[in-house]
């Protein structure tokens, strides 16, 4: 059980069967034909308004795949995980137990430590989260669970005691997740720049030092305070004059160069002092800070919270240390210089006035302090211009903006747009940024990519989505796993060309609109397995489980026009405009139900697949482009496969054609000596094929004598027709005009096209249907033959309907 | 749960295989013998080839014989004003692209009072089947002079025959601009009528159609030699025009090859005097619609809406300016 990995969620839902997880889905017989069509029509209006008779007295359901983790069946957020300092990893509990322990129950108890891990687990789990806040209380609890366990010798408790302090010397951060985990990995990643920070307060020293040792040599003060030039006060303070000349008298160090020296070790002093307070700084607003207690969590940086233009005052303040640094920078370079005894005042004078960031070179960058602006991402995109500016201008500008799901999901209630979800695609125009976006659900890919941005000169912007409760780890992870909020990593450092510095592959399945994942279920036929698709819709029945959006269908009405969602998305619109959506759910009792989902619900999945699939572009997982060439690449091989197949067909239906001749003559021939001479038959070389050909070639070619009986020729050109007996329509022709149809019901209907026919030739007299030949404004009527020879005037009748047959 | 003893569900569902009886409603009241009766089954089946939602169909009418169409359909219709189907027809396009148009008019109708509409509605040419049942005639009010009765046709109005030349419906459309799609046809054609409306269906603009119809009442010496004679009907044939089964192309005796996209060719044909020359007289694909300029702001919510409205409002508001 691993919930520190990227892959962690999607490796719980792929074996969920395993967790004695089996939906049933239950044989049920069909509703009547008509209250499935009533059905439908509520169905259809809850669809498009989310109204109307089906919404009254909805089940509980929740969707196949987060069922379990949503009944509480499986509670994998509430295991602590642990951070080892020293290996500088995440570990599971689970796992950290089995590393420790291993050691402490001999080979032959492997049992006893499997049954202990277990009861550990267990007893953390039940103890509340005040009273294993860290990793001190956590041992307290490995160590009572283990002193049970173990009988009561002298010897067992010397032991135990040994491992309690062992367990007690490991350097370990205890964690939970929880909504303010991606603010505690953030300290932990800030306090490991921090020891990296030394390198550069080492070179502030060494550059200090250096310079004390040249004044030193000259018979210089090293006190700055000593070197100080007031020239105001130069003109009426004698002895500072006095003060001044001497120096350049007394050693060769002239008084430029003196000033030059007193003044970078001036601002290097500032700048060690600086460094050695503080090497990062963390901005937030004040509604942030409250809200997960910032001020107690950030406690390796110098933390301030502002009300209102938090923008502003990070600007003013990345303004001041880029200044700073700058400064410092050209000491630390001059220093260098100066120590070795290099400076020619030609060269560098010009050089050092001119000094200006753009001197500086991204390894003198490494050590610019990070600056990090903590904001909700709703509000940064209230003014994305202010965002962009500073993670341009600015390269130590660092940005964590966060969505917190409890914001999300009343966003989706309230059907809001969710552009503030989308900071990362703005971002990336800013072709220069390192962006992480992602869930605080991985600790491991969250705590590498902070850590990387932190000591990289590059601005970064973290856009992470943390959950509202500890309880909501499992909403947060269906987030991610649906797409609503996958993961993204754009590091320029990655590689050269420009689509290397892309990755979705933390992603499950990124190749995939949604993930699938196969499932066994329980059905009349037996057990079987099927593939199920986390879409949207199931992240959103998840985190809204109250809400009832979703409606279940009974599975008596359903019928072919519901589909399942993620092909709905698929297909075209109008395609599937008569049907339905659904998606798959379980009751309480785990039976599989389907159920419907919203046309809002739908549009918010087609937006996100939206962005899902700008992110699949640019990573490369699933590429226009490339598919497009691929596609291209295959019929260009196809065809030149087909011409090559054709070229062999036809040799061989040559060959073929060749060889059938060849032996018919051969066969004929046989024959032909066979009949002439039975004696001689099997030997085909006795006979004179010159006389042969003569008699098998006119039979090869000569068209049969007698034509094969088709039709007579006078029925082709139509000029003799002859007369059916039984009346008949050419309904292709009819007009639909009611008229033989009212006039003699009995013998003319209507075809499936409203198009007329005779039904029964015998329904109506004679009379009648002369009467509707003529009458017929297509003249298709055909009266055909009296069926009655008996009825009165037939000759007269006759003549009449000539005209018509 | 639901039980079956309400009555709610009147409409069948979108979900269903469509009939002809889903198209149908009520029994036509034309008279006996009425083109109308051959035309109203044409569309029918048009209908239920394309398996058209019929509540996502609309028949929109004028006034007139023909303009009682609406009513004998199963689908949603508009018996409108007088000469003022075209509009009708043109704004429900506007607002609800994804509706299937069918606009019935008379020779009174479309040809007469609502003649200025004809004009418009041919150059926005919006996806619509514009059929013009023409028989010549006004018929619901008792045989008047009609703009396409033909010269000295006695009527109410012109007891002494009618003095003006008629109006050529084809040629008069042909001259509009951005004309896309003009075809004749006559309702005693069963397949070639259901061929031509189905061609017209399928057309991506406003596909206008003449109908040639019989009026077996007021009209009958107008056409009533002609359909029963084959001689008077002239085949405009082509590989891109009207195709008709095999078997009914025997019964023409007079084809001519016509290419649709040919309209010097057409006006030609559409001023036959000869016979009644049916099928397609032109077709373009590639003309201008407008409807497809309207639906850029379809589908907004009534937040957007409201938001898009503020926007607007404020943009005149004057504001005070903070320092």
């Amino acid at each position: 059980m691993s919930t520190y990995e990227a892959n962690g969620f999607s490796d719980l839902i792929s074996r969920l069967n395993e967790q004695d997880y089996l939906p049933v889905l239950e044989n049920v017989p069909k509703a009547d034909e008509k209250d499935i069509r009533r059905f439908k029509k509520y169905l259809r209006q809850y669809f498009l308004h989310e109204n109307g008779p089906v919404k009254d007295e909805v089940e509980n359901v929740y969707p196949i795949l987060t069922a379990p983790f949503l009944k509480g069946n499986i509670t994998e957020g509430n295991v602590p995980f642990l951070y080892l300092i020293e290996k500088d990893a995440f570990v599971s509990l689970q796992t950290f137990l089995y590393q420790q322990l291993d050691k402490f129950f001999s080979e032959s108890d492997e049992s006893n430590s499997e049954k202990a891990i277990a009861e550990i687990i267990v007893e953390v789990k039940q103890t509340p989260r005040a009273k294993r806040s860290n990793y001190d209380d956590l041992v307290q609890i490995i160590m009572n669970v283990i002193r049970t366990n173990v009988n009561e010798s002298e010897e067992s408790k010397k032991h135990c005691d040994a491992l309690g302090s062992d367990l007690l010397s490991i350097r370990v951060v205890l964690l939970h997740h929880s909504n303010t985990l991606a603010f505690e990995l953030l300290n932990l990643s800030l306090k490991k720049h921090k020891i990296n920070s030394e390198a550069f307060i080492q070179t502030l020293k060494t550059s200090i030092s250096g310079l004390e040792e040249l004044l030193s040599l000259h018979g210089k003060s090293t006190d700055p305070e000593d070197h100080h030039f007031d020239f105001a006060n130069e003109m009426i303070s004698f002895d500072k004059i006095a003060d001044i000349e001497a120096p350049a008298i007394s050693s060769e160090l002239s008084e430029i160069r003196l000033r030059r020296i007193v003044s970078s070790l001036e601002s290097l002093k500032a700048a060690l002092a600086s460094y050695i307070k503080q090497s990062n700084f963390v901005f937030s607003s004040d509604a942030l800070s409250e809200r997960y207690n910032l001020k107690t969590v950030m406690n390796e940086a110098q933390f301030e919270s502002f009300i209102g233009q938090i923008n502003t005052a990070v600007k003013d303040h990345l303004e001041a240390e880029r200044k700073q640094y700058v400064k410092t920078m050209s000491s630390i370079k001059l220093a260098e210089i100066e120590i070795g005894q290099k400076y020619d005042e030609d060269i560098h004078d010009p050089y050092f006035e001119k000094f200006n960031f753009g001197y500086l070179s991204d390894e003198d960058l490494r050590f610019l302090r990070p600056v990090i602006l903590i904001e909700f991402a709703e509000i940064l995109m209230q003014a994305p211009q202010d965002m962009l500016s500073l993670i341009s201008n600015h390269t130590q500008a660092k940005m964590l903006s966060i969505n917190d799901l409890q914001d999300i999901s009343r966003s989706v209630e309230n059907q809001d747009q969710d552009m503030n979800l989308e900071i990362a695609s703005l971002a990336v125009i800013r072709r220069n940024c390192f962006i992480f976006q992602g869930g605080a659900d991985s600790p491991q890919l969250l705590y590498s990519s902070l850590d990387r941005s932190l000591n990289d000169s590059l601005p970064a912007l973290w856009n992470l989505l943390i959950p509202g409760t500890a309880a909501a780890q499992t909403i947060l992870q269906t987030a991610i796993e649906s797409r609503f909020f996958p993961r993204f990593i754009c590091d320029i450092r990655a590689g050269e060309a420009f689509g290397s510095h892309f990755d979705v592959s933390s992603n499950t399945q990124p190749e995939n609109t949604f993930p699938i994942y196969e499932l066994e279920i329980g059905s009349p036929d037996g057990q079987i397995s099927r593939e199920y698709t986390f879409t949207v819709a199931d992240f959103l029945a998840s985190a809204m489980e109250d809400k009832k959006t979703i409606v279940p269908i009974p599975e008596a009405f359903v019928d072919d026009s519901l589909i399942p969602l993620d092909e709905y998305l698929a297909s075209e619109p109008h395609s599937v405009a008569t049907s339905l959506p659904f998606i798959w759910t379980v009751t309480d009792e785990n039976k599989m139900v389907r159920a419907l989902v919203p046309l809002s619900w739908v549009q918010k999945c087609r937006s996100r697949i939206d962005y899902w699939q700008f992110f699949q572009e640019l990573g490369g997982s699933n590429n226009y482009h490339v598919r497009q060439t691929l596609e291209n690449e295959k019929q260009a091989w196809e065809e030149t496969k087909k011409a090559e197949i054709e070229a062999i067909r036809s040799e061989l239906l040559s060959n073929f054609e060749q060889t059938r001749t060849q032996d018919l003559e051969r066969s004929i021939k046989r024959i032909l000596n066979a009949l002439l001479d039975p004696e001689g038959a099997l030997n085909i070389d006795k006979i004179d094929t010159s006389s042969i050909e003569a008699t098998v070639t006119p039979v090869k070619t000569k068209q049969p004598e007698v034509p094969i009986a088709e039709e007579p020729a006078e029925a082709s050109n139509g000029e003799v027709t002859e007369v059916i007996a039984e009346a008949w329509i050419e309904s292709d022709d009819c007009t639909s005009c009611d008229d033989c149809t009212r006039a003699l019901p009995g013998v003319f209907k209507y075809n499936s096209d409203k198009q007329a026919y005779v039904h029964d030739p015998r329904g109506g007299s004679y009379a009648k249907i002369v009467a509707a030949a003529e009458k017929c404004p297509a003249a298709c009527i055909h009266p055909g033959l009296p069926h009655d020879p008996d009825e009165p005037n037939l000759e007269k009748l006759l003549k009449r309907a000539e005209k018509y047959n | 749960m639901l039980t079956s003893s309400h009555e709610l569900c009147t409409m069948p569902m979108p979900e269903e295989y469509f009939g002809m009886e889903d198209y149908g409603k009520d029994t036509a009241r034309w008279c006996p013998g009425c083109g109308g009766h051959s035309i109203l089954t044409a569309v029918q089946r048009v209908c239920k080839d394309k398996q058209y939602p019929p509540e996502k169909t609309v028949c929109v009418s004028g006034i007139g014989c023909s303009s009682r169409f609406p009513h004998y359909m199963g689908t949603y219709g508009f018996h409108g004003l007088h000469g003022r189907a075209l509009p009708v027809a043109s704004g429900v396009k506007f607002r609800r692209p994804d509706l299937n148009i069918f606009v019935v008019t008379g020779d009174g109708d479309c040809c007469s009072i609502g003649a200025g509409h004809w004009v418009h509605a041919i150059r926005y040419n919006m996806k619509m089947v514009v059929l013009l049942f023409d028989n010549g005639i006004y018929g619901l009010t008792k045989k008047q002079t009609s703009p396409t009765t033909p010269m000295g046709t006695h009527s109410n109005t012109h007891p002494r025959g009618s003095v003006l030349p008629p109006i050529n419906p084809l040629i008069t459309t042909l001259g509009f601009s951005n004309v896309s799609f003009v075809a004749q046809t006559t309702d005693w054609n069963a397949g070639h009528l259901y061929a031509t409306i189905r061609k017209a269906a399928d057309h991506p603009g406003l596909a206008f159609v003449r109908i040639v119809q019989r009026c077996p009442v007021f009209m009958r010496d107008l056409y009533g030699d002609i359909a029963s004679d084959p001689d008077e009907l002239i085949l405009l044939d082509h590989e891109d025009g009207i195709h008709i089964k095999p078997s009914a192309r025997k019964s023409f005796k007079n084809i001519i090859h016509h290419d649709p996209s040919d309209m010097q060719s057409a006006r030609i044909h559409a001023e036959n005097q000869d016979g009644i020359p049916i099928g397609l007289f032109y077709h373009n694909t590639d003309n201008p619609r407008y409807d497809e300029y309207g639906a850029h702001n379809l589908g907004m919510s009534v937040h957007d809406k409201e938001k898009a409205m503020n926007d607007l409002l404020d943009s005149y508001s004057i504001r005070k300016v903070h320092k």
